[in-house]
């Protein structure tokens, strides 16, 4: 009987102790809310996977805005702000996977950038259950419309075709000559996202300029011959590619093991062709990997590139890396873009704080401020950020060529023609 | 023959064929099927996720076991018959409105009928020349879905997959989601081990070990043969189903060649023929995944210099190198090692 009493009495005991420690906790996670200790970036990307190498500076590029940021900054109006990387090896799975451990965790991101497209594509449905933003890299139209919680901080695919394009049209030597455009690109989601209806309409509402063929790859293809004759024998002088790492590199070289690799722009001869790539064909590596046969690539990009060496923003980025003692070989599209992003996404929660406080930063909010970024210059100049709630992806670029195998601009910043599909566009 | 503990006899045929012969079985049984079942509501959603993955990923390798660890026929090709069930999924649920309740066996059903034509050259050919003959299986398949019919697959792009729905209730999240794939693999899991303990399993035995001496003894290999090809995709079949609602989003590039070798690996590292051998090898495999993964960052984050290295190496490095010396020291898998623990739990306080 005695034992039997101490039994209840203990039982009580544990639950009154378990029902204390509950109500600190609850104190605690409301005492949370109001300024947290510090403000999390959630990442997940392919780090080991196939696009590892290409990734390998995000996590010293967050790192190193984290902690220039919370020294020079003093972080969000006092809140430090870090990072939780995750890394998904390219696989949707794991990307999920990562997605579902940062969606329970307390208090709920705002936003995180769940990499690589198709990771994207299966959240889709899930941000915009959960009201999380996912800010990435993607500008696939069938990905980003209709408009949802994915906001892609590059150009859009068929966008930026149309705008390089309409560039070359420009230029002296080619004003009244017929371009001929072949788009020969990855056999995967990201690689025909040229491959795109508003395009084709585009091209053939185009005078002198024409869209004759479309051929695809490989990402595991080393020679692209049998597509290039294909191209030729339609009479093609520009060969478009959205690929990224050795993809522009391969459509480079067999045009130059074939000899029809042009490497100048004014060079407008019948038995040239020349080439154009997608942003993301635009990175210092594309270069590196291909030397001297991508001499006269053009490609669109809406940041700067490290060979700007005056350029204001690549002197400060230049500037930090040699602070953290960071080797050369992380100079890398990545690292730029991980610090422009970081910059945006940190001016529009301190935005958020400042008008709603603490409380106020959350997925809807942190949406609607960033749909609504507006030709915001950040970082010295790295990018201009141009979005709107109807258009999730960057508006403007400028037209970068390769010469002396340095990528520079050869344009101003300019809008691209809107190739949204028809019934997105108001 | 397994021993019984001390005082434990099987009286008749009935209980020496039971799969749960004790109080004790029962009773783990069920303690495991409630804590497993309440385990969601107190789980971290990403630790039931990954059940998720380990119980879908359970199922066709649970399907390669019948076909590889019984029937010893060899296939390279199960992720692609996993993409014929995800895509016939999809289709059904996204174009004709199919509840998940018929899409998933349709799926299944589609994949098993696609793997019994990928099994007929297994009645002329075997082993390595059968491997290359059900390879052709994983290119012919992803390719066929990115082009000649992507207008009903969406080619390249993903294909959108709306979350499973029955009434009101939306299976959306993992915890929901993990009541839709574990009793499934569970189902699963308990068709497999009655199949490996009838005439149809004594026969894809017979087959595995000898297929000349089965022929002899009257079995009818070319049937045999075809219906371990068709279980085995029709699990595969159903496990793609699942992932198309997994992941509500369905590639080709989810199905490639690499995932078909993993099954296998997973299979192998767990205990070929042996039904808790494929869950322990998907669980070790997933599990040690996910743990390298960390390991690989948290790696960066103490040794800055080399986080790159560590990032993209380490993780494939590591895993490889576990799977070289779990073959070297433990080549009859997981399955082997738990029958060795449980033997010596048995025969407690005797080492003999």
């Amino acid at each position: 009987m005695k034992k039997a009493v101490q039994l209840k009495v203990l039982v009580v005991l544990a639950l009154l102790f378990a029902f204390l420690a509950q109500a600190v906790l609850c104190v605690q996670a409301k005492a949370d809310t109001v300024k947290p200790e510090k403000w999390v970036y959630y990442y997940t990307g392919d780090l080991s996977g196939p696009m590892g190498p290409l990734n390998g500076a995000t996590i010293p590029a967050l790192k190193d805005f984290c902690q220039w940021y919370n020294s020079e900054k003093g972080g969000i109006k006092g809140v430090p702000i870090d990072i939780v990387v995750r890394d998904n090896g390219g696989e949707t799975t794991k990307g999920v996977a990562a997605y579902e451990e940062f969606r329970l965790i307390k208090p709920k991101p705002a936003m995180g950038s769940f990499h690589p497209a198709y990771v994207g594509e299966a959240l889709k449905d899930r941000l915009a259950e959960d009201k999380i933003l996912n800010f990435f890299n993607t500008a696939s139209n069938p990905i980003l419309f209709p408009v949802g919680w994915l906001v892609g901080c590059c150009p859009s695919y068929p966008s930026s075709v149309a705008a390089m394009m309409l560039w070359v049209q420009k230029q002296p030597q080619w004003k009244d000559k017929k371009i001929k455009v072949g788009l020969l690109t990855w056999d995967n989601s990201f690689g025909k996202g040229i491959f795109d209806p508003e395009l084709r309409k585009w091209f053939k509402q185009q005078k002198n300029m024409e869209l004759v063929a479309e051929e695809v790859f490989s990402p595991k293809d080393v020679d692209v011959s049998t597509q290039v004759i294909r191209l030729k024998n339609k009479g093609v002088n520009w060969i478009i590619d959205n690929t990224i790492g050795n993809g522009p590199v391969v459509v480079s070289k067999t045009l130059n093991s074939m000899g029809l690799l042009a490497t100048d722009i004014n060079d407008t001869s019948p038995n040239k062709i020349h080439r154009a790539t997608c942003v993301w064909g635009t990175g210092p590596e594309v270069l590196k990997i291909g030397g001297p046969v991508m001499e006269g690539l053009i490609g669109p990009r809406p940041w700067v590139t490290w060979d700007e060496t005056d350029h204001p923003a690549v002197k400060f980025v230049t500037e930090q890396m040699k602070k953290n003692n960071r080797d050369t070989r992380l100079m890398s599209d990545v690292y730029l873009i991980k610090w422009a992003k970081m910059a945006l996404i940190t001016q529009i929660v301190e935005k958020i704080v400042n008008e709603k406080g603490w409380e106020g930063v959350t997925g809807e909010n942190f949406r609607r401020e960033l749909l609504n970024t507006r030709k915001c210059s950040v970082l010295h100049g790295m990018t201009v950020f141009d979005f709107d709630p109807n258009y999730p992806m960057m508006k403007s670029i400028k037209v970068y060529a390769v010469k002396n195998g340095k990528m520079l601009p050869v344009s101003e910043m300019h809008e691209m023609p809107d190739l949204r599909p028809p019934q997105y566009k108001k | 023959m397994a021993y019984c503990p001390c005082g434990t006899r099987n009286f008749d045929y009935k209980k020496d064929m039971a799969v749960f012969r004790t109080p004790f079985h029962w009773g783990a049984l069920v303690i495991l099927l409630g804590v497993l079942f309440i385990s969601p509501a107190f789980l971290h959603g990403s630790i039931v996720n990954l059940i998720n993955e380990i119980a879908l990923i359970s199922i066709t390798v649970m399907g390669l076991n019948i076909l590889t660890g019984f029937c010893g026929q060899i296939s390279l090709g199960q992720s692609a018959f996993m993409a014929v069930g995800a895509y016939v999924t999809a289709i059904l649920a996204t174009r004709y409105n199919f509840n998940f309740l018929i899409a998933l066996p349709c799926g299944a059903l589609g994949a098993g009928i696609v793997g019994v034509l990928f099994g007929l050259p297994s009645v002329r050919i075997k082993g390595f020349y059968l491997a290359m003959s059900t390879l052709a299986a994983q290119f012919i398949i992803p390719a066929l879905i990115s082009n000649p019919f992507a207008f009903i697959t969406n080619g390249t792009n993903s294909l959108r997959v709306p979350a499973p729905q029955l009434g009101s209730l939306t299976f959306n999240t993992p915890q929901t989601f993990f009541y839709i794939v574990v009793p499934i693999a569970i189902i699963a899991i308990y068709i497999a081990k009655n199949i490996s303990r009838t005439g149809i399993g004594r026969a894809f035995i017979a087959i595995r070990d000898d297929d000349l001496a089965a022929d002899v003894m009257g079995i009818n290999t070319f049937r045999y043969k075809l219906l371990a090809f068709f279980l085995c995709t029709l699990y595969a079949g159903m496990a793609g189903g699942l992932w198309a609602y997994w992941l509500r989003s369905i590639n080709p590039d989810h199905f490639m060649l690499n995932n078909s070798i993993q099954y296998l690996a997973m299979l192998i590292v767990g205990g070929m023929g042996s039904v808790p051998g494929a869950v322990f090898g998907v669980s070790f495999l997933l599990i040690l995944d996910h743990l390298l993964r960390e390991f690989a960052l948290q790696m960066g984050v103490f040794f800055p210099t080399w986080a790159n290295l560590f990032q993209q190496a380490s993780t494939p490095l590591l895993y490889g190198l576990v799977i070289v010396f779990f073959l070297i020291f433990e080549p009859r898998g997981l399955a082997h090692r738990w029958e060795v623990m449980k033997t010596t739990w048995r025969l407690r306080p005797f080492s003999y």
